[in-house]
């Protein structure tokens, strides 16, 4: 079975501790929502998870095997990463040519990229809806259109786990539903494990199984989505120190929000 | 509209042409009929002209392709081959050999170039000792080891001038203006292995030079060893620009500027930028040496001198007619 687990993960840096603990696993086929407060330690734990960052103590393995071990090479055939929004480069490259360049870790040094290659790129514009976009040059993309070619990227990438932090933050709500009909496509059609760092609470439960809270980097709430919605305005008040509500749009859809907005 | 493959085509062409029509230019112009029929001729044209010509387009095209692993390494529209200070390096060398009076040949081939040489891997060794002695080090450590280094050995270049004589310090800032006056083929056979293993080094790694300009958190995400492609980079530049700046001496623009040209026509793929970079760098370098040579005959000018009054207007032409790309 293929999996990314955590061992008692702990992440310190300059004598601050950002991640405890952290022992959950996630295999393939799930999909995984993070959520917690700014600053509680999700994207340090997704980089953490791809080894970008090293463990303090604990361990991450991929498949049974220590992350710390693997070869960077080898990580990116089983994880692809897409960071964060904010101060993020803009490269010169076409998105055709952006997204290409994820095939790396099945490139040989030096060589062309193969039929092969082409053929995945052009499915995953296919995927996340780029394909209109490809010949466009990545710094002229509007914010959603150029989180779709980032997410056109790493399905190119042709991983199994795919690691997200927060897709949707700063864009309008027809992209931000594009990105949620990319995580259902990606995870129906490649049996891909998705995990996501998200502030939307709502996005958040609709497109994901299972729930991982963090609370200044230890575990709040592990588990699935259905045990986390039992009780859900209690879980998120936990985490964000703030009063939730919460309507039933219809049997199985739930609107969660703040009490300041809430009606 | 970017160029592709098919854009490389004129290019090589145009240094074919440069390559072969421009030694019969000169103070004289020198005829195909006189290259075949006339002794004196011959040897100017064979031993002068030629080599100088050649040696112009290799310096020309590693220099080219030094900066454009510099600009995409550091992410730096400014930066170029001496960057990291190989170039005060090697030119403190230079000027070390020149002050000791060891300036001479040494088994045919000039002391000064090796001085120069030396002082140019000394360089980047200390960048990369420095550098590496930072913990969780970014490609800014190195940039900013290198910055230190260069001021560094600009100091004693600037000390060495000081203490020097009337005689040796004009040798010391002829040396510093560059230039390829060379006789015979001796200087283009000693730098060839140098921008041969380079060039080799930087083609196998195209694409991960491309990846540092998405940044380093996504590059190491999709496989690339950031530390260790940056260094092999890094380093395939240096050796290519050791080996130029020995023979050549530190000729300017041409590094930095090259690289953004070529940009605004083949769009930011390696795989394209770097060829197309090396045929205008060398075909750039052997026109304006062309010029030099011809302009003021029989003196000749500096040839950094002509690179930079030329090339700058050049580039903010091409700049403003086309999208920048950087």
């Amino acid at each position: 079975m293929q999996a990314i687990t955590t061992k008692e993960l702990t992440f310190s840096y300059q004598g601050k501790t950002i991640l405890e603990n952290i022992s959950f696993s996630v295999k393939r086929g799930e999909t995984w929502a993070v959520i917690g407060r700014n600053g509680a330690g999700k994207s340090t734990l997704l980089k953490c998870l791809c080894g970008l960052l090293k463990p303090s103590s604990g361990n991450v393995f991929i498949d049974g095997n220590s992350v710390s071990k693997l070869k960077t090479r080898d990580i990116a055939k089983s994880t692809a990463y897409v960071p964060q929004g904010s101060g993020r480069l803009a490269p010169p490259f076409t998105v055709r040519e952006y997204v290409l360049m994820a095939r790396f870790p099945y490139r040989i040094f030096g060589s062309l990229p193969d039929e092969n290659d082409k053929k995945r790129v052009d499915e995953a514009l296919i995927l996340t809806g780029t394909g209109h976009l490809s010949e466009r040059i990545m710094g002229t993309l509007s914010a959603g259109e150029f989180q779709a070619a980032l997410l056109a990227g790493a399905v190119a990438q042709d991983t199994p786990f795919l690691l997200l932090d927060e897709p949707t933050t700063y864009l309008d709500p027809c992209h931000q539903e594009n990105v949620r009909l990319v995580i259902e496509r990606i995870h129906a059609c490649r049996h891909t494990a998705v995990i996501t760092v998200t502030h939307d609470i709502n996005f958040a439960l609709s497109c994901h199984n299972n729930v991982l809270s963090l609370i200044d980097g230890k575990t709040g709430f592990c588990g699935s989505k259905e045990s986390f919605c039992d009780h859900a305005a209690e879980h998120l008040s936990k985490v964000f120190s703030v009063k939730f509500g919460s309507a039933a749009l219809s049997e199985d859809k739930i609107l969660y929000f703040t009490r300041g907005v809430g009606l | 509209m970017r160029a592709g493959v098919a854009g490389l085509f004129p290019l090589f062409i145009c240094s074919v042409a440069a390559v072969a029509f421009l030694p019969f230019a000169g103070m004289e112009m020198i005829s195909v009929s006189q290259v075949s029929g006339d002794e004196f001729q011959r040897s100017i044209f064979f031993t002068l002209r030629l080599p100088r010509v050649i040696t112009a387009f290799t310096a020309g095209g590693g220099l080219a392709v030094c900066g454009l692993i510099f600009q995409g390494v550091f992410r730096n529209p400014l930066a170029d081959p001496f960057t990291l200070g190989i170039a005060s390096g090697a030119s403190c060398g230079a000027a070390l050999t020149i002050l000791t009076g060891l300036s001479g040949t040494l088994s045919g081939f000039p002391t000064v170039a090796l001085g120069a040489l030396c002082g140019a891997f000394l360089s980047f060794l200390l960048v990369i000792i420095f550098s590496g002695a930072v913990r969780g080090g970014t490609s800014y450590t190195v940039l900013l080891a290198g910055i230190a280094v260069s001021f560094f050995f600009s100091s004693l270049l600037m000390l060495s001038q000081y203490l020097s004589s009337m005689r040796d310090s004009f040798q010391i800032v002829r040396w510093l203006m560059g230039g390829v006056e060379v006789f015979g083929y001796g200087p283009l056979i000693s730098m060839l292995p140098f921008v041969t293993i380079g060039i080799c080094l930087a083609i196998v790694n195209t694409s991960a030079l491309d990846h540092f300009l998405t940044g380093e958190d996504i590059a190491q995400s999709r496989g690339v060893r950031i530390g260790f492609s940056r260094n092999l980079l890094l380093g395939a530049a240096s050796i290519m620009v050791g080996g130029i700046v020995s023979v050549c001496g530190p000729i300017g623009f041409v590094g930095m500027m090259v690289p953004h040209f070529c940009r605004s026509f083949f769009g930011a793929a390696h795989m394209l930028l770097l060829p197309a970079s090396f045929l205008a760098g060398g075909i750039f370098l052997t026109l304006c040496d062309t010029f030099a040579r011809v302009v003021i005959a029989p003196a000749e000018v500096p040839v950094g001198v002509i690179c930079a009054l030329l090339g700058g207007p050049f580039l903010i032409y091409v700049l403003r007619r086309r999208s920048k790309l950087f």
